[in-house]
């Protein structure tokens, strides 16, 4: 138990140095030659425009949250189908039924994404 | 180990239920018609809660079991909490269906089924007894209340009420989780009667944690029971929510967090330390704050919901009182405040539905002359009021009697003292609502218009305050012998 | 089980039998209401009145005793329904079933929402009528919020200018003391079990377990605030005045003849029945309070430029008088207290009935606006002045006969305070006749030259009113009958 605690302990400690210590060393080696050229954002070579406060359009958020819930699905599922064989021994029908359910609640939010125009791009 | 085919799936009918309607009225509301009434599907979920609940009433008969090794219980203590949260939905729903005018009219369909994952998570509450089963329970309870609050999309209140509502839910719910892992952590299990025996053994070595863990759960369950000091976010949610919505969040979601204490509570119910003692004195502290809190700042309150909102902090206060004893003879006393509360806030918000639906104001003056105009309506709202001020004969009265009597009985002294303050206090502002209606002039005299399922929502919330009120025993009586 | 059971429930109940029937009439027939609300008063009436036949007054104890399980919190914590009446309620019930009759008849004055007044009305009696015949405190609090709640609203509807004020206060002073109420049957309850008014008072007699004497002291000071606020006592009486003016004629007569009685009743039955032991260790402040009371309220109403005003601080004198009664704990001075209960009930019933009617006519009560009304309304002004000698405790009427009790007893135990409290009635002479004769006597104003004398409907309750006065007065052995055996057993109980 004490064991576990002083490696994470170690971990932390390193955490905090690795970054420290990088910049600290920087600081020693590196020239200093302040531009203003070198105060502006990076944005690969363009010239930065506007502000940095853009408004995503919503709908971004939409596909993201349509891609979690399948993507965990496919978390799910996939453990679910390597294992499947060794559970039905065991369980029987009833993890195929399970999986079902389970595949089906996640259908009826699919249709509601669609019916609602979720996966459409206006 | 029992098989999980082998296991009896039928005692989770009601829940069945509920899931199953919830599923098909999302797939008829997807493909009906823009245009056309969603008004049926309210009824069909009125139906499916009245059905889950009929279940719930025959599994009465059915002797205590459990499945999923104790996530799923059937017990009488259960049958109860679910008969009261089915009874909650079905009045809120009759309320929502009894609104002539919604200002949510292009989600009433998702109103509706929200409604109904709502109650399926509070039922997943109060029938477990697993972490896991109670976060998720809650979660479901939690997600589906912050949209309802915010269906009125074009509402400026409506939104900011549903903003404030999920930031300081989300927090509660992560300070519920973090305390939660404490206890996995000291214990390696998440079923409360294994948490129990655990902690009655290492408990005293970690003491510490057990504090700490206990302490977080009761910061998350005192944002959820809008119990002081963590009440700050309950006025604006109510005032802003539509009003069924309101007494949704005033009844189920506070019965829901109550039963979470109640089971929560029994993880640390193990001996050891003078943990016990400490927890009684949180609870107590939350319970006085409640009161004085909810009672003195309501008397200053000009909008009826933000009134009631501080109202039901205080009655939160109230209940908590005798959750503070820690004595289980309190149980049925807990279940029997619960039931009066659901319906005396049940009519106190359909009433005030109606008159803001037709004045266009939730302000007090709104209620002014209502007796000229609709004396039984002025009549019935009377009662409910008097019976959350607690005057006899009404079943409210009884309530806070049963509470008294029994904080008495565990010498909590001072707690009744500020219980019987703080109910004197209420007066005033109960009387308030009760001025405006019988001693102002109305200003205009046609009456207000009350739809059949709204009259049928009075109707019984009136019958059962003034029949508890008469036959209290008789209520407390079948809880006891239930619960035997 | 015989039929006289049934007459506390059915005495108490049976307005309402008149409320379901106004409940059938339209709203608009203010004048059938009325009829029916008067209608609706004399069941009762007449119900106590064979009760008070029916009354044994040799028997020790309530009689006439129903009591049927209501509430069962644990095995043997009981609460039941119970009614019944001894000699300590039947003049009370007596002079409720009366006075609401003839506020019944006063309510003529009453014009709007008629409908709702008189089912309040009759709400209010009900109330009143249980808390005489209750025969155990939970009871008591459930018919005394009753009565709480009913003159809420009358008060507040049909006062006059300040009504909601009055109303408001009304109400919290009085959920005050309900609260302190409530205090103290919880944790009486919690004690003994029991609230029955018998079951308690052999159980603080034997007290079979020991129990912690602060506990009990707590719950009778809290049983002596509530009704101390009632009845009303020194500090807490300024709620007591804005009501007397405030309220519309038919309930300030109620209110000071029944409701604030309620209080006496309270202090009688709970004070001297239940705590006489404690009674008797705190009589000295007990007597000190009374003599504050006969003597502010007398001062007080002898600078009042109001009748009604007047009036109520002469009630507040009235009720120090009566608290004497009580604080001496002998037989006469308890049978004083309530002989002045009663009387002061139907006199102070009476003297605002009398100005209403004086209201109705003038549209003032200032002393100063006022005077000559012999003149131009002999009748009024005749009653006006027997009802003052009345209050100034004339010998032959029934002021007289209860105050010169209640000193008696003060009088055996402690005579130099009788003596002290006794300035008080010269006092009473001094501003009854003050505002008396500054209403009748003098010249006239020209503008009261035309005024009508009353009528029929209200100078007949007032003369039945001031035949009871005079009846009491003459044949007081009419009233100490019942009262005696009650009496001497609450004494002997308390050994003084």
């Amino acid at each position: 138990m004490e064991k576990s605690y002083l490696s994470l302990a170690i971990f932390f400690l390193l955490g905090i140095a690795l970054p420290m210590v990088a910049l600290f060393f920087g600081r020693l080696l590196r020239p200093h030659r302040p531009l203003p050229e070198k105060a502006i954002t990076y944005e690969s070579g363009v010239d930065p425009t506007g502000d940095s406060w853009v408004q995503f359009h919503v709908r971004y958020y939409l596909f993201a949250l349509l891609f979690v819930i399948f993507d965990v699905e496919a978390v799910f599922l996939y453990p679910w189908a390597v294992s499947y064989d060794l559970l039905r021994t065991e369980m029987g029908l009833f993890i195929l039924v399970e999986m079902t359910i389970f595949v089906l609640f996640l259908l009826i939010g699919l249709i509601y994404a669609w019916k609602k125009k979720v996966l459409e791009w206006r | 180990m029992q098989s999980m085919s082998d296991m009896d799936w039928g005692i989770m009918a009601p829940e069945w239920v509920i899931a199953i309607a919830c599923a098909l009225l999302i797939v008829v509301d997807l493909f009906l018609k823009n245009t056309a009434s969603r008004r049926w599907i309210g009824f069909l979920s009125l139906l499916a809660v009245g059905m889950a609940g009929g279940w719930v009433i025959t599994q009465f008969r059915h002797k205590s079991a459990m499945i999923l090794d104790g996530a799923y219980i059937l017990a009488p203590y259960t049958l109860i909490w679910k008969i009261i949260l089915l009874t909650g939905a079905a009045l809120v729903l009759l309320v929502s269906l009894g609104q002539e005018k919604k200002e949510y009219e292009p989600h009433e369909g998702e109103y509706y089924y929200l409604l109904l994952t709502a109650v399926l998570g509070g039922m997943i509450v109060v029938s477990t007894a697993d972490l896991i089963g109670l976060y998720t329970g809650l979660e479901l309870l939690s997600l589906s209340s912050y949209i309802l609050v915010g269906i009125q999309k074009k509402k400026n209140r409506s939104n900011e009420a549903a903003w404030k509502y999920v930031v300081l839910g989300g927090v509660s719910s992560a300070f519920i989780l973090y305390g939660m892992s404490f206890l996995y952590g000291l214990t390696g299990t998440t079923h409360v009667g294994e948490i129990q025996k655990q902690l009655s053994q290492v408990g005293s070595s970690y003491e510490a944690y057990v504090y700490l863990s206990f302490f977080l759960m009761m910061v998350g369950f005192g944002f959820k029971l809008a119990s002081a000091p963590f009440h700050t976010w309950a006025p604006d949610v109510y005032q802003g929510a539509p009003t069924p919505i309101t007494s949704f969040l005033a009844i189920v979601s506070k019965s829901v967090t109550f039963a979470l204490v109640l089971i929560v509570y029994m993880a640390y119910a193990g001996p050891y330390g003078e943990f016990q003692e400490d927890m009684i004195i949180l609870f107590m502290i939350m319970a006085t704050l409640s009161m004085i809190i909810g009672n003195t700042v309501a008397l200053r309150q000009t909008n009826v919901k933000r009134m009631m909102a501080y109202s039901s902090i205080a009655h939160a206060g109230y209940v908590l009182v005798a959750v503070a004893t820690g004595n289980q003879i309190l149980i049925p006393i807990v279940f029997f405040y619960l039931f009066v509360y659901l319906f005396m806030t049940i009519g106190v918000f359909a009433v005030i539905a109606l008159v803001a639906e037709q004045e266009k104001s939730e302000d007090l003056k709104a209620f002014a002359g209502l007796y000229h105009r609709s004396p039984l309506l002025a009549l019935s709202m009377s009662v409910f009021l008097l019976s959350l001020a607690g005057i006899p004969v009404t079943a409210g009265f009884f309530g806070k009697f049963y509470i008294i009597m029994g904080a008495l009985e565990l010498n909590h002294i001072w707690l009744i003292a500020v219980m019987i303050v703080t109910t004197i206090i209420s007066y005033y502002y109960y009387f308030a609502v009760i001025r405006q209606m019988y001693f102002r002039r109305p200003a205009s005299s046609d009456p207000v218009r009350v739809s059949w399922p709204m009259k049928v929502a009075i109707g019984i919330s009136l019958i059962a305050t003034m029949g508890i009120g008469i036959m209290p025993q008789f209520v407390l009586e079948t809880l006891q012998s239930l619960l035997r | 089980m015989t039929w006289s059971q049934w007459l506390p429930t059915l005495i108490t109940f049976s307005p309402l039998l008149g409320v379901l029937v106004i409940w059938m009439t339209p709203r608009e027939k203010a004048t059938l209401h009325r009829m029916m609300g008067i209608w609706a008063t004399i069941p009762p009436l007449v119900l106590a009145w064979i009760m008070y036949s029916q009354f044994d007054s040799t028997y020790v104890g309530m009689q006439m005793k129903q009591a049927i399980t209501w509430i069962q919190v644990a095995t043997f914590w009981k609460i039941s329904y119970s009614m019944g009446v001894d000699g300590l309620s039947m003049p009370l019930v007596f002079l409720t079933g009366l006075i609401s009759t003839l506020a019944a008849v006063a309510s003529f004055l009453i014009r709007e929402r008629t409908k709702q007044y008189y089912s309040l009305f009759l709400l209010l009696e009900v109330g009143m009528l249980g808390v005489f015949l209750a025969n155990n405190l939970f009871l008591f609090f459930i018919f005394f919020e009753i009565t709480l709640v009913a003159a809420f609203f009358l008060v507040g509807i049909w006062g006059y200018f300040d009504k909601e004020k009055a109303a408001n206060q009304f109400l919290l002073y009085n959920g005050l003391g309900s609260g302190f109420m409530l205090l103290a049957m919880i944790a009486l309850f919690r004690l003994t079990g029991t609230l029955d008014y018998l079951e308690v008072q052999m159980w603080m007699q034997s007290k079979a377990s020991p129990v912690s004497p602060t506990l009990l002291w707590i719950i009778f000071i809290s049983l002596l605030v509530a009704f101390a606020i009632k009845l009303p006592i020194f500090p807490f009486h300024t709620w007591m005045l804005r009501m007397h003016v405030e309220a519309p004629t038919p309930i300030v007569m109620i209110h000071s003849g029944i409701l604030l009685k309620m209080g006496a009743y309270g202090l009688l039955r709970f004070g001297v029945g239940w705590f006489g032991a404690y009674m008797k260790e705190i009589a000295y402040i007990l007597i000190a309070l009374g003599l504050i009371n006969i003597l502010y309220g007398a001062v007080l109403a002898f600078v009042q430029k109001e009748l009604k005003r007047v009036l109520a601080y002469s009630s507040i004198s009235h009720m120090g008088i009566l608290l004497l009664g009580i604080a001496s704990l002998t037989t006469i001075g308890l049978q004083g207290a309530i002989f002045q209960a009663v009387s002061h009930g139907l006199i102070s019933a009476l003297m605002f009935f009398i100005v209403g009617s004086l209201y109705e006519r003038t549209k003032t009560t200032e002393l100063d606006r006022l005077g000559g009304l012999a003149r131009s309304m002999p009748v009024l002004s005749g009653i006006l002045m027997v009802a003052g000698l009345a209050l100034l405790g004339l010998p032959g009427l029934s002021g007289f006969i209860s105050e010169f009790l209640a000193f008696l007893g003060l009088f055996q135990v402690h005579p130099e305070w009788a003596a002290v409290g006794s300035i008080g009635l010269v006092l009473a002479a001094v501003y009854t006749l003050r505002a008396v004769l500054k209403t009748t006597f003098g010249p006239i104003k020209d503008q009261w030259m035309g005024l009508e004398d009353i009528q029929i409907k209200e100078w007949l309750p007032m003369f039945i009113l001031v035949g009871f006065i005079a009846l009491i007065g003459v044949y007081p052995k009419l009233l100490e009958e019942s009262i005696q055996v009650t009496l001497y057993q609450m004494v002997s109980k308390i050994g003084g």
